[in-house]
């Protein structure tokens, strides 16, 4: 039986775990190696690790905290941040990850996707898109940090990347992203119903409810960040919440 | 006791080796055939493509070293597309032979709507007990990433577990001393780690 996913994501700056509101306000949480070792002991079905500084300059200590990750962890990882050619796919993974998101850089070359899955495989290309909804009942692709809009139309991009060869779409909801009001039900449904490939959903997360409906609407996985690292919903809890809801669950020895 | 981790341009291989420490199991990342020939199992590990895995294993000139490993009876585990190089043949991107441990085919997924490539947390489904699959039950998940699955000549006896997919995905395949996995036990929580600790005392 195939199981929903729920994936903490870890938003990485200068070596540390950082959390922000609508992509602000940015505060340091905790040490990703220790977040991800507790992480993988308790229940969490894959780890999403986003490089938010990616500097130049900053990216071997990006790498190294990687390596550090990949070891400490047994479950499926996920780097993103500053990746824009096939050649820093393959950093990352022989650093240790499973899997690559992209993002902006997808955008300004949408070729990276199909050259990226061909040499490494669909399985290891997940398309990231940020999106905000507009006037005209539709969503807008942003990037660099949800602060341009490049009036590319979401759904149309994420069908677009999957075309390409994307192996899963994750959809970041600007709108939602960082206030704990749900995730946007609406974007999800359509993208679960109009494409074939796994759907994350990203951005919203403030209690077990909002989980449920989301995955109830089609999504695969349902990814969050600071209801996880601050303990408000422990992921065991949730999984055993999620279970009784007759979603699909991975069972949590604890 | 030290595990050969055969190095042959498939990927990160020290996933498998950090999760191999974590039932106290010592292991190399190696290509020579003389540390193969030394070792006490041999695990060939694998992301990509079946033609590309082949063809660097005659390039480093492993094909011998393992095929006379294997014959002496020594453990040879597959992981992932390192399981499905033990068998005849695969039909990815044209027809290609493989290393012929184990009888049986490997093709794709053909099923219409089925979403491709099988990633996911998957239920262990245990179809032939043996000490390789102690204490599994079907409550047990382990992790997937795969387009092309194993078609085997004789499923009965050589499939020890399978997972529901559309259809039996083989999912941990034995012939004697020669084991495969599908799945990745490296990427598998606690339980890739009870596989392992069962391999090892397989091996013991």
């Amino acid at each position: 039986m195939l199981t929903k996913r729920i994936i903490p994501c870890l938003d990485v700056d200068h070596g540390r775990v950082v959390k922000g509101k609508k992509f602000k306000n940015i505060q340091d949480v905790a040490d990703p190696v220790e977040l991800g070792r507790s992480y993988s002991l308790n229940g969490a079905d894959e780890l999403v690790f986003y490089d938010i500084t990616a500097s130049y300059e900053q990216r071997d200590i990006f790498l190294n905290i990687v390596e550090k990750v990949a070891e400490a962890i047994r479950i499926p990882f996920t780097i993103g941040g500053g990746i824009s050619t096939p050649d820093d796919f393959r950093k990352v993974l022989m650093a240790g990850a499973d899997k690559v998101s992209v993002n902006s850089s997808a955008v300004k070359n949408p070729q990276l996707i199909r050259d990226a899955a061909l040499r490494f495989g669909n399985q290891c290309v997940v398309l990231s898109i940020d999106a905000k909804r507009n006037d005209n009942a539709s969503w807008d692709v942003y990037v660099k940090g949800g602060r341009e809009n490049t009036g590319i139309d979401a759904i149309e991009w994420a069908k677009k990347g999957e075309a390409l060869g994307a192996g899963e779409i994750c959809i970041n909801s600007i709108d939602t992203d960082g206030v704990k009001q749900g995730y946007d039900l609406e974007l999800n449904q359509i993208l679960s119903e109009e494409l074939t490939i796994p759907i994350i959903a990203s951005g919203g997360a403030g209690k077990k409810e909002d989980f449920a409906s989301v995955l109830k609407v089609g999504a695969s996985a349902a990814l969050a960040a600071s209801v996880f690292h601050y303990g408000e919903i422990p992921i065991p809890d949730l999984k055993r919440f999620l279970s009784h809801q007759k979603l699909p669950m991975r069972p949590v020895d604890l | 006791m030290s595990i050969a981790i055969i190095d042959y341009d498939v990927g990160n291989l020290k996933n498998v080796h950090t999760a191999l420490k974590d039932v106290q199991l010592d292991s190399v990342i190696t290509r020579d055939p003389q540390v193969m020939d030394d070792a006490s199992a041999i695990i060939l590990p694998g992301v990509g493509a079946f033609a590309d895995a082949m063809a660097n294993l005659n390039k480093y000139h492993l094909l011998e070293p393992l095929k006379k490993n294997v014959k002496k009876g020594k453990m040879l585990l597959g992981i992932c597309l390192g399981m499905q190089i033990l068998f005849d043949e695969s039909s990815e991107d044209g027809q290609h032979q493989g290393l012929g441990f184990i009888p049986g085919k490997v093709t794709r997924f053909d099923v219409p709507g089925l979403t491709v490539p099988h990633m996911c947390w998957n239920n262990l489904v245990v179809n032939r007990e043996e000490p390789f699959v102690s204490g599994i039950t079907s409550e047990d998940y382990v992790y997937f990433v795969h387009s092309y699955y194993a078609v085997l000549d004789h499923f009965d006896s050589d499939v020890v577990a399978y997972a529901e997919y559309a259809l039996k995905v083989p999912a941990i395949v034995r012939k004697d001393n020669v084991i495969g996995m599908q799945f990745h036990p490296e990427k598998s929580a606690e339980t890739g780690t009870r596989l392992l600790r069962n391999l090892k005392e397989c091996i013991q």
